[in-house]
C-alpha cells in the first residue's frame, strides 16, 4: 500500500518537472513573440517582463519583412535548400542501390572509403572547398551553395542500409520484362525508397535551411543571402526600442517554418534521428 | 579520304571484338561504375581533392595573395609554441566539450528516463523537450544576446533585478562570458541525445525490470543495477557523439561575442575561420585544421575500441 501511494507521488513529480522544464525551454520564444506583436511607439519600462502584447501589430511582421532583406533570404533559401534536398536524395538513393543491391569488384572498397567521409569533419574542408569553389567562379552564386555538399554519406548509408531488405525477386523480375537498368532504378528502386527519402528530406531540408557556416563563406552579396544571414545582417543595426521589436518578428519568421515542419512531421524525425543515430 | 575512314571501321570493328570479351565479362563493373560517375567525381573533388589539398596547405605560408610557399612544420611549430590565442581556443573548447558531454548526458537521460515513466503525454512531452533542436545557430545566438544582455534590459538581469540584485555584464566580462554562452545550448540543445537514450530505453525487455522489482528493489536500485548496464551501449554512443559535436563548436562564439572580450569565448574552429576568411592566413589556418581533425579522429577512434564490448539483451 505504502510502495504504490509513493509511486503515484513520484508519477506527480516526474510530471511536474517535465511540465516545467518544457515550460522553461519555450517563455523566452514566447517572450520574443509578445514583442514582435507590440506597437510602433512601445518603449518597455526598465525591469519589467512582459506577458502580453499591448495590441496584435501583425504589421511589425511586414515591416521586418521588408527591411532585413527576409524576402530575397526567404526566396534563396527555399531555392537552394529544395534543389540541394532532392538531388542529394536522388544520388544517396543511386549510390545506395548500387552498393546494396549491384554485385561488382571495388564495391566493399568504395562503401569503405565513403563511410571514411564520417571522419572528417566539414570544419575541416572549408578552406580547400572555398578555394575550389572560388576558382570555379562560384562565388555568390546558388550553385557555391548547393554543388559541394551534394554526396551526403549519411543519406547514402540510410539508402543502403533500407535497399537491403528490398527482395531481389522484384528486381529480376524486372530484368526479365526487359527493363534497363536506369528504368528499374527509376520504375521500381525509388518509389519503393519513399519511406526512407521522407525521413531523409525532413532532416536535411531543417538541416540545411538552419546551415549558415557556409553560406557566410561563399556567399556575401545581399542577392545570394539566405535566410540565415539575412537575419543575421538583422543584428547588426541595433538602435532603439522598435529594432527590438522588428529583429523579434524577424525572429519567428526564420524560425516558424521550421517548428511548423517539425510538428507536422515529429514521427518522421524521431524516426530519423533514431536511425542515424543507434547506426 | 574515303580509304582512311573504311580503314578506321575496319579497325575499329577490330577492336571492338577484342574488347567484346572485355565488356561481357565486366558487365557489372560497367554498369556499376557508370550510374557511380557522378556522386564519385563530385566526391572526389569535394572531399578528396579538399582533403588533400588542405594537408598541402597546412605545409605552406599561404595567405591567398601570395604563390604558397613550402614551409615544412613550421605551422605546426608555431601552433605548439608561439600562439597563445590558439591555446586559449583549445582550453574554452575543452571546458566547453566536458560541460557539455556531462550536461546533455545527464539532461537527456534524466527526462528520457522520466518520459518512458510517464503513461500519458509521451509523445507530447517527448515533442515539448525535443523542439529546440530545431531553432538554428542564428536564431539561438540572437537570443542568447537577448537574455544575457549586459544592459538592465537584458531578460536575466531584469529577472534577477525583480529579486533585487545589480546588472551583471554577462558578455563582456571576460571571467563569465564563456559560461554565458554556454547555458542556453546546454539546456535546450539536448534533444537529439534525448531521443537517443529514449530509443535505449524502449529496447530494454520491461521482463528485467520486472524481475528486479518482484525482487524488492526500489526505483533506483533498478535504475542503477539493472537499466544503466543495459544501457551502456547507447551511453558510449552518446558521450562520443555530443563530445564531436561540442569540439566543433563556434556557433555562439562568433555570433555573439566573435570570440572576446579579450578571446575568452575564442573556440578552436572559430580560430580556423578567423585565421582563414577573416586574416587570410590560409595556411597557418589549414594546420590548424589538421590539428582539430587529429583529435576529433581520436574521439572517433575511441567510439571503435568501446564498440568491441557489446552488450546483449537476449
Amino acid at each position: 500500500m505504502n510502495k504504490k501511494r509513493k509511486d503515484k507521488i513520484l508519477k506527480a513529480l516526474v510530471y511536474l518537472f517535465l511540465s516545467v522544464y518544457a515550460l522553461f525551454q519555450l517563455v523566452p520564444f514566447y517572450l520574443r513573440l509578445v514583442f514582435s506583436l507590440q506597437p510602433k511607439d512601445f518603449v518597455p519600462v526598465l525591469g519589467e517582463v512582459y506577458w502580453w502584447p499591448e495590441g496584435l501589430h501583425f504589421e511589425n511582421y511586414v515591416n521586418a519583412w521588408k527591411m532585413s532583406n527576409l524576402g530575397t533570404g526567404y526566396l534563396n533559401s527555399f531555392i537552394y535548400v529544395t534543389i540541394f534536398t532532392a538531388v542529394s536524395a536522388f544520388i544517396a538513393i543511386l549510390v545506395g542501390y548500387v552498393i546494396a543491391k549491384k554485385k561488382f569488384k571495388g564495391r566493399k572498397l568504395i562503401f569503405i572509403v565513403l563511410l571514411a567521409t564520417f571522419m572528417v569533419p566539414s570544419e575541416v574542408l572549408l578552406i580547400p572547398n572555398y578555394i575550389i569553389v572560388r576558382d570555379l567562379g562560384w562565388l555568390n552564386t546558388l550553385t557555391a551553395l548547393i554543388v559541394p555538399g551534394l554526396v551526403n554519406v549519411v543519406g547514402i548509408f540510410l539508402a543502403k542500409q533500407f535497399l537491403e531488405t528490398l527482395p531481389d525477386s522484384l528486381l529480376e523480375a524486372a530484368v526479365i520484362d526487359g527493363a534497363s537498368e536506369m528504368g528499374i532504378f527509376f520504375k521500381i528502386v525509388l518509389p519503393m525508397s519513399s519511406p526512407v527519402i521522407a525521413t531523409y528530406v525532413i532532416l536535411v531540408y531543417t538541416q540545411m535551411w538552419n546551415d549558415y557556416l557556409w553560406p557566410l563563406i561563399v556567399a556575401n552579396r545581399q542577392e545570394v543571402f539566405t535566410v540565415q544571414l539575412s537575419l543575421m545582417t538583422f543584428q547588426t543595426n541595433f538602435q532603439n526600442g522598435y529594432d527590438l521589436i522588428l529583429e523579434s518578428a524577424a525572429l519567428i519568421l526564420t524560425l516558424a517554418p521550421m517548428v511548423l515542419i517539425f510538428l507536422l512531421f515529429q514521427k518522421k524525425f524521431v524516426e530519423g534521428i533514431s536511425m542515424t543515430g543507434l547506426k | 579520304m574515303k580509304q582512311g575512314i573504311e580503314k578506321f571501321k575496319k579497325e575499329n570493328k577490330v577492336i571492338q571484338n577484342i574488347m567484346k570479351p572485355f565488356y561481357t565479362k565486366h558487365r557489372n563493373e560497367i554498369i556499376a561504375y557508370r550510374m557511380l560517375a557522378i556522386p564519385l567525381i563530385l566526391w572526389g573533388i569535394f572531399f578528396l581533392f579538399a582533403f588533400c589539398r588542405v594537408v598541402y596547405l597546412s605545409f605552406t605560408d599561404w595567405n591567398i595573395f601570395n604563390e604558397p610557399n613550402f614551409i615544412g612544420f613550421d605551422n605546426y611549430i608555431r601552433i605548439f609554441t608561439k600562439d597563445d590565442v590558439i591555446f586559449k581556443a583549445f582550453f574554452n573548447t575543452l571546458i566547453w566539450t566536458v560541460l557539455t558531454v556531462i550536461g546533455h548526458n545527464l539532461i537527456g537521460l534524466a527526462t528520457a528516463y522520466m518520459i518512458t515513466k510517464v503513461r500519458i503525454g509521451q509523445k507530447f512531452f517527448r515533442a515539448a523537450l525535443f523542439w529546440p533542436i530545431m531553432v538554428s545557430q542564428v536564431v539561438g545566438a540572437t537570443m542568447i544576446e537577448w537574455i544575457f544582455d549586459s544592459s538592465p534590459n537584458g531578460l536575466l538581469n531584469t529577472l534577477i533585478g525583480k529579486l533585487g540584485f545589480g546588472s551583471v555584464a554577462w558578455l563582456s566580462d571576460p571571467d563569465i562570458a564563456l559560461y554565458a554562452l554556454m547555458v542556453y545550448p546546454l539546456f535546450m540543445q539536448f534533444g537529439k541525445v534525448m531521443l537517443i537514450y529514449i530509443a535505449g530505453l524502449t529496447q530494454i525487455p520491461a521482463s528485467y525490470k520486472e524481475a528486479a522489482e518482484l525482487d524488492g528493489a526500489t526505483n533506483w536500485e533498478t535504475f542503477k543495477w539493472v537499466t544503466i548496464p543495459l544501457l551502456k551501449p547507447i551511453i558510449i554512443l552518446n558521450v562520443v557523439y555530443t563530445m564531436i559535436e561540442s569540439f566543433k563548436i563556434m556557433g555562439p562564439m562568433q555570433l555573439v561575442t566573435n570570440g572576446g572580450p579579450l578571446n575568452s569565448t575564442m573556440s578552436v574552429v572559430l580560430k580556423i575561420y578567423q585565421d582563414g576568411f577573416v586574416e587570410y592566413k590560409m595556411g597557418y589556418a589549414s594546420s590548424v585544421a589538421i590539428v582539430f581533425f587529429l583529435i576529433i579522429l581520436a574521439i572517433t577512434m575511441m567510439q571503435f575500441k568501446f564498440k568491441g564490448e557489446d552488450v546483449s539483451y537476449e
